[in-house]
């Protein structure tokens, strides 16, 4: 069979780096007869390779005629796939020296594809594998997908905090449109039609995108494709070989926790114990007050750090020390940042939740520590946070430092909270008043709203 | 002396072209036609965040990705403020001359060579050499491997970005692939040698201007500052004062001129530019013979040969310099980047000439302007005078269409590169 090779629109990379295979595809039966950057330019041919996107009119004619002439038609690389780089363009030109453009789109646009060699550039098996199929017969039934790969190019994004399950994400948006109303913009979609995919930007992993690891698209997801890296298995461990015998709780991780237990949170405390915890004290990291902005975790401070990085001096860094033997429970994903080891409500909700809590005994903490009120005006949910932020750097009416919680409903509604399923907003302000009960002979100044 | 001629399509570069020239009144005029379609994209880089647009703009040329990805990365690393470590300095050096021997192998010994061996292409000329072609083959996927171990591919580099690089080689990796480099210099001397005894045509443009990148470090190919030539030495930002950049009628590139003359970019240019003393010790043994400065536009198939085989040597120094430092010292290949606001130009010399991205970065990192000009881009007036002289030395000749289309490719166009953008009235669709 005769084989052509063909341009439109790109950086004729595909070609450039497929040379070698193209000067070897007489081993496969196939003759080449048109690559121009080989010097051929033979117009009868049987099987036609188009690489690139469709740019303009003249290539819309062009590969209407070459869709004519050829029996099979092959689509190599990214652009002529999917339309690729030139076509994130969304304005061009209406004439363009003796070109008339057309905004970039795929070939099967315009015409029928046979076969699709996927890559940016495609790998050199890729296209050979193809080629083969096509001198020897398709192995392929009518109607059996031809994108060899489609599974595995559907790749998990990592990260040290948050990861992305793209097999089992069904494209329904939720966590993308939370991402955006948080400001972070670190989910979007990627690729198009039928391999569409939510991804961050450039498939890079969380930790290099704009992520701040808030955690709330993996509260949003309803399928579980986004997760955070677990802290269980680690503390169960060291509880077992007696490295960890004391948990500081937050309020809210507390009240997290007995909400969905669905028990009072003196009872979640005996669960606690009952995991192998000795001493339980329920705290609340100090707040520094020698800043402008606080934030109230490495959240808050990622975002001020990758959003508004001109704000930063005026920022203080959430450290938190905690002795040795000591775990945090805690109601905000970010504080594994900061500090380690830490379990979210959510992990520890997963280890609670096979044992009969209500059959225990409601206890006390051993000991409440929560940090006095300061004189902080208080900064909840992201669009507080941000035109906060956006007031600070035009420096004016920001007199009081200032605590960001970057999560709406803050502490309450955390990324390590349970799952909206599990524990429903109404529950948890109910619990929290709970928790507030529990611990108020014991101390003084709590009166965090 | 009337009439005209028309080269449609030129073959083995990459893109699509076409030559017109056309005579009257005893005066030729040349048009060199680039048929490929522009793409935008100094237009979609707008409103990014600066950290994507390395591997956005790598989209614009295939052969040449590398020099696009770290000229951005330079450009934008001038613009926030970074300082990067020397050990990334020197891997992207190393990186560079990898791909710039790459391209010029490619373009030697497949692509110009068979023109003057009395062969069609280079698919005749595996047949009729095949141990020439399988050397050159070998070369290149050894290039490719050794570029490979630094940026994670040739083609669209995936380890490159601002601040660095994302991963670190091993040292053992470092010195295998210089000890492969360090043996092939011998084959890439026996291909260079071949690119020397070619016979071409002599033939010179008048009122040419050189423009190369200078700084850096001996003869390299990265550097801080553009040598213009009757001008001198002009910090990046300041290429806005000298090259002018307008749309033309017939052809997708727009053209560039230097108060008002054509520029030349290349080997040709860089060799002219940097002289003989600092090439590694085998290429200045191949460049004993030349005498500079060259002026024919041919001699930037000699000065390709030459730079390869510098390419191939210099490269291998420099890794087994990174392997040496990476046993002693480790090596340092990323800084922490942060979004600033700010304005950069980078300069490089990418594989066929200067490369120049220009970029302003808002509040927040994202960009707010752009501006790229490639080296085809710049050598494509160039190229249309040189074919202007060419014909009328040569009009009325059997040879002239096969000369012609021999000039084009001397100059290794890469139209991909050259029609990333056209500035004209645009329409949202």
């Amino acid at each position: 069979m005769k084989v052509a090779v063909f341009s439109l629109g790109g950086c004729e990379g595909c070609r450039y780096s497929l040379v070698e295979a193209l000067l070897s595809i007489s081993d496969l039966g196939l003759e080449l007869v048109h690559e121009p950057l080989l010097g051929l330019h033979d117009e009868s041919y049987d099987v036609a390779i188009v690489e690139g996107s469709v740019d303009s009119r003249e290539d819309v004619e062009k590969l209407l005629e070459i869709r004519q002439r050829a029996r099979v038609l092959v689509a190599l690389g990214t652009c002529a796939v999917l339309g690729g780089v030139p076509g994130l363009a969304e304005e061009v030109a209406v004439k363009c020296g003796p070109r008339r453009p057309l905004r970039a789109a795929r070939l099967s646009r315009y015409v029928r594809v046979d076969y699709w060699v996927r890559g940016c550039p495609p790998p050199r098996e890729e296209l050979l594998r193809v080629l083969r199929w096509i001198s020897e017969g398709s192995p392929l039934k009518p109607g059996e997908s031809r994108f060899p790969y489609c599974r595995e190019q559907a790749a998990s994004v990592p990260g040290t905090l948050l990861e992305l399950e793209a097999e089992k994400c069904i494209v329904c948006g939720r966590c993308v449109k939370v991402c955006e109303e948080m400001g972070v913009h670190a989910l979007g979609y990627a690729r198009r039609s039928v391999s569409i995919a939510v991804t961050t930007p450039l498939e890079v992993s969380f930790d290099e995108s704009t992520c701040v690891a808030c955690g709330q698209c993996v509260l949003y997801c309803p399928v579980g494709a986004l997760r955070e890296v677990s802290g269980l298995r680690e503390l169960l461990q060291a509880l077992r070989a007696g490295l960890v015998r004391e948990a500081y709780v937050e309020p809210e991780a507390l009240a997290g926790i007995a909400a969905s237990l669905s028990v009072p949170p003196g009872k979640a405390l005996a669960a606690l114990k009952a995991l192998g915890l000795r001493r339980i004290v329920v705290w609340r990291p100090p707040l520094p007050e020698d800043a402008l902005i606080v934030p109230a975790s490495m959240a808050e401070y990622l975002y001020v750090k990758k959003l508004h990085p001109e704000l930063l001096p005026l920022t203080a860094k959430p450290e938190l020390k905690l002795k040795h033997g000591t775990v945090l429970i805690t109601a905000c994903l970010a504080r594994r940042l900061s500090h380690s080891p830490v379990v979210t409500a959510r992990d520890v909700f997963r280890a609670l939740r096979k044992l009969d809590v209500d059959a225990l005994p409601e206890e006390a903490p051993d000991e409440v520590r929560l940090s006095h009120e300061l004189a902080l005006q208080k900064v909840v949910g992201p669009s507080q946070v941000r035109s906060v932020l956006e007031s600070l750097k035009a420096r004016h009416g920001v007199e009081r430092p200032v605590a960001l919680y970057l999560c709406p409903g803050g502490c309450l509604r955390g990324g390590g909270q349970p799952y909206p399923d599990e524990a429903g907003e109404e529950e948890l302000r109910r619990a929290l008043k709970a928790v507030e009960q529990l611990i108020k002979p014991t101390t003084r100044g709590w009166g965090f709203k | 002396m009337k009439g005209g001629l028309v080269i449609y399509p030129v073959t083995r570069i990459v893109g699509h072209a076409e030559l017109r020239v056309t005579f009257s009144g005893g005066v030729p005029r040349a048009e060199f036609r680039v048929l490929n379609d522009p793409r935008f994209f100094e237009r979609i880089v707008l409103g990014k965040d600066f950290r994507q647009v390395p591997w956005i703009v790598s989209r614009i040329c295939g052969p040449c990705s590398l020099s696009h990805t770290l000229c951005s990365i330079f450009a934008l690393e001038a613009a926030i403020g970074v300082e990067v470590p020397e050990h990334v300095l020197m891997a992207r050096e190393a990186a560079a001359e990898l791909e710039v021997a790459e391209n010029h192998l490619v373009h030697l010994a497949l692509l110009a060579a068979p023109d003057y061996l009395g062969l069609r292409g280079p698919l005749e000329l595996a047949r009729e050499r095949p141990e020439f072609v399988k050397r050159v083959l070998r070369l290149r996927s050894a290039l490719a491997e050794a570029a490979g171990g630094l940026v994670g591919r040739l083609t669209h580099p995936s380890a490159c970005v601002i601040g660095g690089f994302t991963k670190e080689p091993l040292p053992e990796r470092l010195e295998k692939a210089a000890r492969k480099l360090a043996r092939l210099i011998p084959e890439a001397e026996a291909v260079a040698r071949l690119a020397m005894e070619l016979s071409y045509l002599s033939l010179n443009v008048s009122g040419e201007r050189l423009l190369a990148v200078a700084g850096g470090d001996g003869y390299s190919f990265t550097g801080s500052s553009l040598l213009l030539e009757g001008h001198g030495i002009l910090k990046p930002l300041e290429y806005t004062h000298v090259l002018r950049e307008e749309a033309v009628r017939h052809s997708t590139c727009s053209r560039v001129t230097a108060l008002g003359d054509p520029i030349y970019v290349g080997a040709r240019a860089r060799l002219n530019a940097r002289g003989v003393e600092h090439l590694a010790d085998t290429a200045r043994g191949l460049a004993s013979n030349l005498k500079l400065p060259l002026r024919n536009p041919f001699d930037n198939l000699k000065a390709k040969a030459i730079e390869m085989v510098h390419c191939v040597e210099r490269a291998s120094h420099i890794l087994s310099a990174l392997a040496d430092e990476a046993r002693q010292r480790g090596l340092k290949l990323r800084t922490g980047v942060e979004a600033r606001a700010g304005e950069g130009v980078g300069v490089k010399e990418a594989p066929r000439g200067v490369l120049i991205h220009h970029y302003v970065v808002g509040e927040g990192g994202l960009v707010e302007h752009a501006n790229i000009i490639t080296p085809t881009t710049i050598n494509s007036y160039h190229l249309e005078k040189a074919s202007e002289a060419l014909a009328s030395a040569r009009w009325g000749t059997s040879s002239l269409r096969d000369e012609l289309a021999r000039l084009v490719r001397a100059y290794d166009p890469c139209l991909g590169c050259a029609t990333h953008a056209v500035r004209i009235t645009v329409e949202v669709v």
